[in-house]
């Protein structure tokens, strides 16, 4: 069962039967809750996509099927979280059979502190390890991120830049909280070296 | 850095900054990274980097007008289709 904070879209097959003033009512309510949430949603289906053509297609996909299902959201409840499921369930749907990437990382990939020993090792000033990462160029951030199998690159979204909580990020992506965790870390490591590749490609550091 | 604590203490940064760690545990975190520098300095670094991934890939892009109003469309033709 989902928890009660992300109520799951209703099976887009059953009709909701509801009276034209109820249904008013939660038209009116979409308009004032939901599209005021757009340009946040967009910029979440842009990380995702990776380009504005998909993203805006992904975003209107996203906004009919709430639109839809919205008599399944509880008012008083995390709406930002509901809509961010309907995009990645949205996204996994659209996206994923056209993949042909791998969706796991290999255990050598994750080595604790992979990318700060690195750093520590090279020749910085003292305390410089996070300013070689800040003076990169955002694109090469972005690619790094972009790098990273889906349904790690989705965990480390979720919780690095949306700023969801495992709670919600299980309920987003349906998965217990104990994936969402090992996601997370192996994800965060794995981002952790492609930012490495990235630095050692830019010259930024001596290996 | 030397020894379990810190090995456990590291284990346990990135819950930590989640702020996923029940208080107890918090707590002990806290405690041990306010008499150690290396885990500190450690800490630091995961903090940073991701503000820096926010700040570099968190970005609200503007949706562009046309797009807005496609969406809108679409939303009223479902609901008038609704109506029907």
């Amino acid at each position: 069962m989902p928890d009660r904070e992300t109520p799951s879209e209703p099976p887009r097959s059953v009709t909701t039967v509801r009276t034209d003033a109820s249904r008013e009512e939660l038209d009116r309510r979409f308009e004032l809750e939901a599209i005021p949430l757009l340009e946040e949603m967009y910029g979440a289906a842009l990380r995702l996509t990776r380009n504005p053509a998909d993203a805006q297609d992904l975003l209107q996909e996203t906004y009919l099927r709430a639109f839809r299902g919205f008599a399944g959201f509880e008012e008083g409840t995390n709406l930002k979280a509901w809509l961010y499921r309907i995009l990645t369930n949205s996204y996994i749907n659209l996206y994923r059979k056209r993949q042909r990437e791998p969706q796991t990382v290999s255990d050598d990939e994750v080595e604790e502190w992979y990318l700060y020993s690195r750093l520590r090792e090279s020749d910085l000033e003292p305390s410089a390890e996070a300013e070689v990462i800040e003076r990169l160029p955002d694109e090469d951030v972005q690619a790094a991120l972009a790098s990273l199998p889906d349904v790690y690159r989705m965990a480390v979204i979720l919780a690095d830049i949306e700023g969801f909580s495992y709670k919600e990020i299980a309920a987003i992506l349906d998965v217990p909280i104990g994936t969402v965790m090992s996601r997370l870390h192996r994800g965060r490591r794995a981002l952790e070296r492609a930012l490495w590749d990235i630095v050692r490609e830019r010259g930024v550091v001596r290996d | 850095m030397s020894g379990i604590e810190c090995e456990e203490i590291l284990r346990q940064v990135e819950v930590y900054l989640d702020g996923e760690l029940p208080a107890e545990e918090a707590a002990r975190v806290e405690g041990h990274l306010a008499g150690c520098s290396p885990c500190l300095e450690r800490q630091e670094f995961v903090s940073n980097l991701r503000r820096i991934l926010r700040d570099k890939c968190g970005r609200v892009e503007r949706l562009p007008d046309a797009a807005r109003e496609r969406i809108h469309r679409a939303v009223a033709r479902e609901a008038t289709s609704e109506t029907d």
